[in-house]
């Protein structure tokens, strides 16, 4: 074994190494690149502030927003219908649910199509797929379209995807994603999935342009699977930042 | 290895300097396993930046410091597979002439491959468990951990990884390094 680690060893070793782009992509991305912190909590401080509750005199709820709904929700001691209203303590959306979509939003040369959104308790799974017109894709151009999330209670979310695949006969940028969103409010009835897509010529190219297109958003109410595409709520900020 | 181990605890604990000090150590291997995977210098240096963003992302996430070299290694693997698929539909034309000229028709090795051609044209299996093993000398247990896969599985890749080199290199060498593999 040591005659076949010393080969692989010396087969590996004489790979050249470009030191000077490689030093440059450590001391640039070490001390420039801002790590990306989680929206839920940063928010949540914000909506607490504005939370409103109106109880009345026997104890019950009369009125709240939406935030002071969350609020009451992360309480220990709370039943769900206790904010909601309904009394049957349970919520209005399934547990567990897979709803088949079909829904597109385009922009430029970039499609984005829904294809499957799944419930998995407080987790949201979503498929979709992004379509790149080959006319206008180049040899460096790479597309990445993501997804970001809020609900109809106003929490935001990040939904990152979880991996990328190629498929059928399009170009070599048409990708299938599968993507999460965790940590759903409980008392959630929708949500809105904003889309993104990053068209740029690598990181590897001197002066390469990169672009972001913003769509459309695609709202999904979560007791039914109904869907609509909707005026989008804006990106999350920073987004034209991380370049 | 202890201070490499105090400088993780710092990298951890958000220390930047001390970030890099441990990527600038990783830096040759990291770079040199994605090269076998995408074999081209320009993809190669993007499947190391990609690791190098999300290690600064996730370092504060990784909880055994004894580990952040494998923790990094997963990472690279990840990002070079994940970029080949995103590009397995582009072939570029020097691999497909690589690949004419790895064997003729009658299935016969051709000569002129050396040890790293070999490797690369591996399948990503194979390689990943060669790599793992013989260059950055994880044990077989560690590279079932970073490769998510029982024990077995590894140890017969690793075999068969073996097999396919020495098969690809029978014959090619006369000297020490053919007798590697023979």
């Amino acid at each position: 074994m040591t005659l076949e680690r010393d080969s692989i060893k010396s087969a590996m070793g004489s790979i050249p190494l470009p030191e000077d782009r490689l030093d440059m992509i450590i001391d640039q991305s070490v001390f420039n690149h801002t790590v990306r912190k989680k929206r839920g909590s940063r928010e949540h401080v914000k909506q607490l502030s504005a939370a409103v509750l109106v109880l009345g005199l026997s104890g019950t709820l009369l009125f709240t927003t939406p935030a002071g709904q969350q609020m009451i929700s992360y309480l220990p001691f709370t039943e769900s219908d206790f904010t909601t209203g309904s009394g049957a303590g349970e919520l209005s959306r399934p547990k567990e649910a897979v709803y088949s979509l079909d829904e597109e939003v385009n922009e430029e040369f970039v499609k984005i199509h829904f294809t499957e959104v799944s419930l998995m308790g407080n987790q949201v799974d979503i498929a979709y797929q992004q379509i790149v017109d080959p006319e206008f894709l180049t040899e460096m151009m790479a597309v990445e379209a993501e997804l970001f999330a809020i609900d109809n209670l106003g929490n935001e979310y990040e939904v990152p995807y979880n991996s990328g695949t190629a498929y059928g006969e399009g170009t070599r940028e048409d990708l299938h994603w599968t993507a999460t969103l965790h940590d759903l409010s409980p008392l959630a009835e929708s949500v809105t999935f904003i889309p993104m897509a990053t068209v740029s010529e690598g990181t590897t190219v001197p002066d390469g342009f990169h672009e972001i297109f913003e769509y459309d958003a695609l709202k999904v109410n979560l007791a039914d699977g109904s869907v609509e595409i909707v005026e989008s709520p804006g990106l999350p900020e920073g987004m034209y930042d991380r370049w | 290895m202890e201070q490499n181990l105090e400088t993780v605890r710092r990298a951890i604990e958000g220390d930047r300097f001390a970030l890099q000090e441990l990527l600038h150590i990783e830096k040759p291997k990291l770079y040199r396993m994605a090269y076998t995977y995408v074999r081209n210098e320009d993809e190669a240096v993007e499947v190391f930046q990609q690791t190098v963003l999300k290690c600064i992302e996730s370092i504060h996430q990784l909880k055994r410091p004894e580990f952040f070299s494998t923790w990094l290694t997963r990472i690279c693997i990840n990002e070079a597979l994940s970029l080949k698929r995103k590009g397995k539909k582009l072939i570029h034309l020097t691999e497909l002439i690589r690949q004419s000229g790895a064997q003729d028709f009658s299935g016969e090795v051709v000569h002129g491959l050396d040890v790293k051609e070999a490797l690369e044209a591996l399948p990503d299996k194979y390689k990943t468990v060669l790599i793992l093993r013989f260059y950055k000398d994880l044990s077989v247990q560690d590279i079932a951990n970073v490769l998510n896969c029982p024990l077995g599985t590894v140890k017969t890749n690793i075999h068969r990884g073996l097999s396919q080199l020495k098969t690809q290199l029978k014959g090619v060498y006369e000297d020490d390094a053919g007798k590697r593999f023979n």
